[in-house]
């Protein structure tokens, strides 16, 4: 059924049209049947039969009236006469002629044929009569009379036949007459049939047209519009393909093929969903503008991942250059995300590592107390997490310095749930740190004991310059030659005072600036026991005890006069302020050091007494000090210990005193 | 009697100042410690009468220095600050010291040595 919509609804209405047509045309013809039954029966058979009889009666008296034309008609009757002859009859005969005509029955013509004859003979001879005795003279001549009156019987025997012709022909049309009312009861029966058959036949077409059309147009057009709303919900139905080429079956065909281009949309969408950013899409037409959308999206999706690639790969590398790894730990699963230069810093291999390493392993115990305070701060005051520790890689256990930063993440309760932290390697920044804040440190104590020393200096040169300016005015105001003599003595002594001071500031300033110290392989043992012979006057003296306990093959790098100068100075100091009440007991102790952050191993030494000791909170600071007392040799307190401090730390060790007074002293230094 | 007590440790210096007060007044006892250790230690081991007039004190002495020395002095010996002149002395033209030396109600007055003779007797002769 090649046929579209529009066509099948006018098929229909043209077939309903048309059986209402039908109908409408079948009950028109019984009309028009029954109007022209009827139009004949009134306009043609009663008229007939009563002209008919008409006829008859006007023959009759015709017949009458020529007899009475005959014998002496009154003018009234010969007026008639007249009348009928000349109008009526014509009249009637015509109307009779025309209807005659009309009739269907031959046998009925031809008896009228008759009758017409006859009558027009009757009139004829009436009007013969009427002509011969036109007058009341005519009247007169007998013959004429009688000549009327044989026409008059000749009337009458006509009138009489054709009285019986015309009763025959009436009754001939009055069964006519009879007939056509039947016909035309037949008819109007007829009629009702037709009538009440058309409506049953539109009726029941219509019922056909309705089944046809909800069939082949409603059904599939309620079938579509169901896709069309679950695909409004934004589902992919199925829609079956359908035989029919209408255009309903053309929107199905349409609505299957967009479903299909969703469902393949779809499909895309699943696959970039994926990750796959090779997925195609095929296009419904160029104007799939869903399609080249979809496609364009992806283009950029594409696009964005490449981008974003290359800034996780710079970043890495950003990462892996500044040394630092960032890291991400959920608290109460204590799951621990981190990104790879944070396990390179850590020492950690990928697999390893889903949970948290406890902290406490990595990071070097003497920062834990300091890390956990931090935390704890950060926390309660919302702020970030900032601390420098070591920690101890987990591959190797080597330590390095970091720089560690995190934000805490809080639940609305207000509870930590997670942490998210960066961590920096700062190593060598660290000890270029320490090492510039040792050197800083070193500079400023060489600065506060160059400005002691030449605040000393000025002070020590002018306390001399004093004491031979106040001699000197003594001298002139001595009395006597003998007074002029002892301030003289005491002039010169001043003066050999003020020339060792020099001497001393001298030796200082020369040490200083001393800038290639020449080393040499020592033997720690000997240079002790050298120290100790040098001595060996006031340790009978004292009758002190001394203990060497340094291995004999320990060896140093050092300048041997400032190891001698330095061991010399300590113990005279311990020697010299031993304790009153008790012997003095002096120990040398050696012991080997290794800095790990310097990753250097140093030797130290130790001297420890049993003398008075020194409130080292007190004097703590002077002790390495300079003072403007010299009792003539090096090693009295005044610059020896200055001096001994200065060489250790040329030599690039440091010097420690710890004390109880009244127990005793240890004198420890270092040396590289 | 007149006692008076150097603390210094420059032993030329004690013999000139000696000589000078001598100069002045012949009955004037001198007594003399070589650090502020000694003179707190020897201070405090005799009786309040026995304490001198006058206390010349250095500032730059080995084991306990002329502030030290009033630091301890104040804790052990209070009253040696009123019973006493303290005058200190110094070579020391800074003027940190002098300031220094001024701000504590202990001392009398921060002398610059030398002393002259005029000013030992004006300090003698207000005994």
């Amino acid at each position: 059924m090649k046929a579209g919509i529009a066509k099948k609804l006018t098929t229909t209405y043209f077939i309903v049209t048309l059986a209402t047509v039908i109908s409408g045309v079948a009950g028109t013809v019984m009309l028009v049947l029954n109007q022209k039954t009827n139009a004949e029966i009134r306009y043609q058979t009663i008229p007939s039969i009563e002209q008919l009889k008409r006829l008859r009666e006007t023959m009759v008296e015709t017949g009458k009236l020529t007899r009475t034309w005959t014998f002496l008609a009154g003018n009234k009757d010969k007026a008639r006469l007249e009348d009928i002859l000349f109008r009526e009859y014509g009249k009637l005969d015509s109307a009779l002629q025309a209807n005659a005509k009309q009739w269907g029955r031959a046998e009925a013509r031809t008896r009228w044929q008759a009758v017409q004859k006859r009558t027009r003979s009757v009139i004829d001879s009436a009007i013969t009569i009427t002509n011969i005795l036109p007058n009341a003279e005519a009247y007169m001549s007998d013959s004429i009379v009688d000549r009327a009156s044989a026409i008059c019987n000749g009337i009458d025997a006509m009138v009489a036949a054709n009285d019986n012709e015309l009763s025959t022909l009436i009754t001939v049309r009055e069964a006519e007459l009879e007939v056509q009312q039947n016909r035309s009861g037949r008819l109007l029966r007829l009629m009702f049939v037709v009538v009440f058959a058309s409506v049953l036949v539109s009726v029941m077409v219509s019922l056909i047209a309705m089944r046809y059309l909800k069939r082949y147009i409603v059904v599939p057009l309620m079938r579509l519009q169901e896709v069309i709303l679950e695909m409004a919900a934004g589902e992919v139905p199925h829609v079956a393909e359908t035989e029919a080429m209408d255009e309903i079956s053309e929107m199905q065909w349409a609505v299957h093929r967009m479903v299909g281009g969703i469902a393949e949309k779809v499909r895309f969408a699943d696959e970039l969903g994926a990750g796959d950013y090779t997925a195609n899409l095929s296009l419904l037409s160029g104007d799939d503008k869903f399609g080249q959308a979809l496609l364009n999206m992806r283009d950029d999706l594409k696009r964005r991942e490449n981008i974003m690639l290359e800034q996780d790969q710079r970043l890495r590398a950003a990462e892996r250059l500044a040394g630092v790894g960032n890291y991400f730990l959920d608290i109460e699963s204590g799951e621990f995300t981190c990104s790879e230069a944070l396990l390179e810093i850590l020492g950690i291999d990928k697999p390893h590592i889903h949970k948290m390493v406890d902290w406490r392993t990595v990071i070097a115990p003497q920062f834990h107390e300091m890390v956990a305070s931090a935390a704890r701060t950060a926390i309660k005051t919302r702020q970030k997490f900032i601390a420098s520790y070591i920690i101890r890689r987990i591959s190797d256990g080597k330590e390095r310095w970091v720089y560690a930063v995190s934000e805490y993440n809080f639940n609305d309760k207000g509870r930590a749930v997670s942490i998210f932290g960066t961590i920096q390697d700062i190593t060598q920044a660290k000890l270029l740190e320490l090492d510039l804040q040792a050197s800083y440190q070193v500079a400023r104590e060489q600065n506060s004991r160059l400005l002691n020393f030449s605040y000393i200096v000025s002070h020590n040169l002018r306390m001399h310059a004093v004491n031979i300016r106040s001699l000197l005015q003594l001298m002139a105001d001595a009395g006597s030659d003998e007074e002029r003599k002892e301030f003289m003595a005491w002039l010169t002594k001043a003066s050999g005072q003020m020339d060792e001071t020099l001497h001393h500031l001298n030796e200082i300033v020369a040490m200083q600036q001393t800038m290639n110290l020449k080393k040499e392989e020592l033997q720690l043992w000997n240079a002790i026991e050298l120290a100790t012979d040098q001595l060996r006057f006031e340790i009978v003296e004292k009758a002190a005890h001394i203990v060497n306990e340094v291995p004999a093959n320990v060896t140093i790098r050092y300048n041997s006069v400032f190891l001698n100068n330095i061991l010399l100075n300590f113990l005279s100091n311990a020697i010299k302020y031993a304790h009153p009440e008790r012997k003095p007991e002096i120990v040398w102790r050696y012991s080997e050091v290794y800095n790990e952050l310097r990753n250097q191993k140093c030797h130290v030494l130790e001297i420890e007494d049993n003398g008075l000791g020194i409130d080292m909170e007190r004097h703590g600071e002077k002790l390495f000090g300079m003072y403007k007392t010299f009792h003539g040799n090096k090693d009295a307190k005044g610059i020896g210990l200055f001096m001994a401090r200065y060489q250790i730390e040329a030599m690039g060790g440091s010097v420690t005193v710890s004390s109880t007074p009244g127990k005793g002293s240890i004198f420890r230094m270092t040396i590289m | 009697m007149k006692r008076i007590v150097i603390i210094d440790d420059d032993p030329m210096y004690q013999l000139i100042v000696k000589h000078l007060l001598q100069k002045i007044d012949k009955s004037i006892d001198v007594a003399d410690y070589e650090n502020g250790a000694d003179a707190v230690m020897g201070l405090s081991a005799m009786p309040a009468s026995d304490w001198p007039h006058v206390v010349f004190l250095d500032i730059n002495m080995p084991i306990m220095d002329g502030w030290q020395f009033l630091a301890e002095a104040a804790e052990r010996i209070p009253e040696l600050a009123q019973r006493c002149r303290i005058y200190m002395l110094s070579t020391s033209i800074d003027n940190r010291d002098r300031d220094r030396a001024e701000a504590m109600p202990a001392v009398r007055e921060y002398i610059c040595k030398p002393v002259t003779k005029e000013k030992l007797r004006e300090i003698v002769e207000h005994l």
